[in-house]
């Protein structure tokens, strides 16, 4: 089974996700983590997440940005920087606008950038359109990218 | 006239004017003959260069610049021998030695044959003036460093409010939500309405922060100008839009003539995206909108035309569509910001360009964006 680690320190938008998650009846498996530090644990397998089969390297993230403590642009250069997780796919998944977030996003190796909407029923859509990405062998990000913002604007 | 037939007032004038000359003690005022010599020589040029006169006649102009830059007196001379007058400041130096920053100003003399007799130079000093003008002009970058400083705090504050203002709306329109699927069987019709209403609300308020986000980035970010392709601009968003366009029904035509314009393409863009959406909102529901994008080129303008048959625009609140926050009352009851014309309004002005509407209610509007031709 595919997992997906979904970082956010907003509990509200972690329910939503699983809830979303629910609702499309997605095949894959989410694990959510709910701050930068403890998501460096995860994916080093430290402390709680040591146990492998539980806690798998996920085959996507999908990363906040704005979070306290460490921030989202910390853990990608993390992810980036380190051999076991460099390879894996990352989301940003924000609630910023900002045109110069988007493009650092992209600079430090981040695959989408996700804007949070304010609509339930578009979280059901993004989830639906990763559950397709993570089924299809090889896994194709093409089927997110519909609610990603480009790398280069304008 | 010559020598020979002045009469005394003549020779008296030209005392007085010597006497005059001579007196003014706040100018330099000299000649040189046509190599540069120093040939007459006035109390204020005494007091400014320290000279007496006779120790400078006799002595060339380069005496009085400093010694990397003696060979330009040279080049001031031949300049006014040719275009008649010369002038520049620069540093001059004093017969002790020290340095003063001058403005001078050299003349050729001709003769009525046009024979050169030599240069008038008039100098003053302007060493105070000149330290006063860089006193304020470090004093104008520091106050501009400063401000801009502080107008870059206060958006990055506002990016910050934003961002977390953004975060409660999407509770409430997820919870709404949830709460009418998981418990809709056991709430009334009005209920659910209520729901419903939160949600939506929820959803403006989150469409407000992004236009207001939207009307900050375009009224601040960077916007060069350049060259673009008006047809390719136009034809993208057409694509962009092509879902809306086919939701309502709605038949777009596109003019013939496409010419480049001077324009920032992002701005350019949005502008198209927001009239464009416009005209396939404001439309009574009986009918299809139809809608003419459309350029003309003239006297090195561009008129970009965006017209619909929509509802129209009452005349006594035409002025009042590009205001921020303006919602004029409308029959379809479209949703919105009201910041959608105030964005377009602002982008126009990042590029210089001028825009109109005309519009007759009931039948349609007339948006027109004049651009210079690139």
């Amino acid at each position: 089974m595919k997992t997906l680690l979904y970082v956010d320190d907003s509990s509200d938008d972690r329910f939503l996700v699983e809830r979303a998650c629910r609702s499309a009846g997605v095949s894959f498996q989410l694990k959510t983590v709910a701050g930068g530090i403890e998501a460096v644990r995860y994916l080093s397998g430290e402390g709680e997440f040591h146990n492998r089969a539980e806690n798998p390297l996920p085959d996507l993230i999908l990363l906040d940005l704005k979070m306290p403590e460490v921030d989202g642009f910390q853990v990608l250069h993390w992810i980036r920087g380190d051999p076991t997780t460099h390879a894996i796919p990352v989301a940003l998944y924000t609630g910023s606008l900002i045109q110069e977030d988007i493009a650092k996003g992209y600079s430090e190796g981040a695959n989408l950038f996700i804007t949070k909407p304010p609509q339930f029923a578009t979280i059901i859509e993004i989830v639906r359109a990763v559950d397709e990405c993570l089924a299809a062998s090889p896994m194709n990000i093409g089927a997110v990218a519909q609610f990603s913002a480009p790398a280069q604007q304008g | 006239m010559t020598p020979a037939n002045q009469g005394p007032e003549i020779i008296a004038a030209e005392e007085t004017f010597r006497l005059l000359v001579e007196s003014i003690q706040d100018y330099a005022v000299f000649m040189v003959d046509p190599d540069g010599y120093v040939v007459t020589w006035n109390v204020g040029a005494e007091r400014l260069k320290g000279y007496r006169a006779d120790e400078i006649i006799g002595q060339h102009l380069a005496t009085f610049y400093p010694v990397e830059d003696q060979a330009k007196a040279g080049r001031m001379l031949q300049t006014a021998a040719t275009a008649g007058r010369a002038s520049d400041e620069g540093w001059r130096v004093r017969k002790d030695g020290s340095r003063f920053w001058a403005y001078g100003v050299i003349t050729a003399m001709r003769d009525e044959a046009g024979k050169l007799l030599g240069f008038s130079k008039v100098a003053h000093d302007m060493t105070e003036l000149r330290r006063v003008r860089e006193v304020l002009e470090t004093k104008v970058q520091e106050r501009t460093a400063q401000l801009q400083a502080s107008l870059n705090s206060i958006e990055e504050l506002l990016y910050t409010i934003a961002h977390d203002l953004r975060a409660p709306n999407r509770s409430m329109q997820g919870f709404a939500q949830l709460l009418k699927e998981e418990y809709g069987s056991q709430l009334d019709h009005m209920a659910r309405d209520y729901l419903d209403r939160i949600a939506a609300a929820a959803v403006r308020n989150d469409d407000l922060i992004r236009d207001l986000l939207e009307y900050g980035r375009v009224s601040h970010e960077a916007a060069p100008l350049a060259p673009v392709d008006l047809r390719r601009a136009v034809e993208s968003i057409v694509r962009a839009l092509e879902g809306e366009i086919e939701k309502s029904h709605a038949h777009i035509r596109l003019g013939r003539e496409w010419p480049f314009v001077l324009a920032n393409e992002p701005l350019l863009k949005q502008i198209l995206t927001n009239l464009a959406t416009n005209a396939l909102t404001y439309v009574p529901s009986d009918r299809k909108p139809e809608i003419l994008i459309s350029a003309s080129e003239r006297d090195g303008k561009t008129v970009l035309r965006v017209e619909d048959n929509g509802i129209g625009i009452p005349p006594e609140q035409i002025d009042r569509v590009f205001m921020p926050f303006v919602r004029l009352p409308n029959p379809v009851n479209a949703t919105g910001t009201g910041m959608g014309l105030a964005i377009v309004k602002k982008a126009a002005e990042r590029m210089n360009g001028v825009l109109g509407v005309e519009s007759t209610p009931g039948k349609g509007s007339c948006f027109k964006l004049e651009l210079s031709t690139a």
